[in-house]
């Protein structure tokens, strides 16, 4: 691409050719270091198409955001329906409702959908279990912080 | 690009030119200058043809110090589809439609 500068006529078509080039370039770099990094964090193979990347990227997705609505469910039912289902429990305010209904109902429910996914939509299962691995790694971040 | 998808005026443009002379081995910056591409429209189209194996590349060895030149031909299968898609234009006037149209 850069050779062809040799046998360009004036100094302003160089000028554009090496910035149009080093675009190009840049351009088609970038898209296979992308194309590396995705394919092996989701394991793919890197000769698949982008349409097909695209697919696979937009079921990871939604995989993390079914987690990220089953884990607001979690917590919406324990404070918005836990005090009209048990109203002298107070369960919203007890530790171990909390730790339930935050991390262990929804790792249990992550797990159960990553199985379930895991033959007939392994991307989408990734990205349930990635949202479960995110939500135990606050967790214990959290405890290990804050006792 | 897969063959039922319709070129770009600009892909359309490159394969004229190549059409000119089919089985011959033409030079980047040759094709740029024959249909007014810049080099960041050009190269894109030329990696997508060669993708789609319609365009052939080769390195030609040039003087000690210097790299080689690429060097670009259709296939069998490209002179097909360019001739499927951008039948051939004789003249000068031909030449300044296609540019143009490349350029719009």
């Amino acid at each position: 691409m850069l050779r062809e500068l040799d046998f360009v006529e004036t100094d302003w078509e160089g000028l554009v050719w090496v910035l149009g080039s080093a675009g190009v370039l840049l351009r088609y770099s970038i898209q296979d270091s992308v194309r590396a990094v995705v394919c092996k964090g989701v394991g793919l193979w890197q000769q698949q198409s982008p349409q097909r990347m695209l697919g696979k990227a937009a079921e990871l997705t939604i995989g993390l955001l079914v987690s990220a609505g089953v884990l607001f469910g979690c917590v919406y039912g324990l404070r918005s329906l836990a005090p009209l289902l048990f109203p002298g429990w107070h369960l919203e305010n007890r530790a171990w409702a909390q730790c339930l209904a935050v991390v262990f109902i929804p790792e249990a429910i992550f797990a159960s959908g990553a199985v379930v996914l895991w033959w007939r939509r392994r991307v989408m299962a990734k990205g349930i279990l990635l949202g479960a691995l995110t939500l135990l790694t606050h967790f214990v971040v959290y405890f290990t912080t804050h006792g | 690009m897969s063959a039922a998808r319709t070129p770009s005026p600009q892909t359309v443009a490159v394969l004229q030119a190549f059409l000119k002379a089919p089985g011959e081995w033409r030079y980047g910056y040759d094709i740029s200058r024959e249909t007014g591409l810049k080099s960041g429209t050009l190269y894109p189209v030329l990696i997508r043809l060669a993708d789609e194996k319609f365009l052939e590349a080769t390195w030609e060895a040039s003087e000690p110090g210097k790299p080689p030149r690429h060097l670009y031909r259709l296939t069998f299968d490209g002179r097909q589809f360019a001739r499927q898609h951008a039948p051939r234009r004789t003249g000068r006037r031909a030449r300044y439609q296609a540019v143009g149209e490349a350029k719009s």
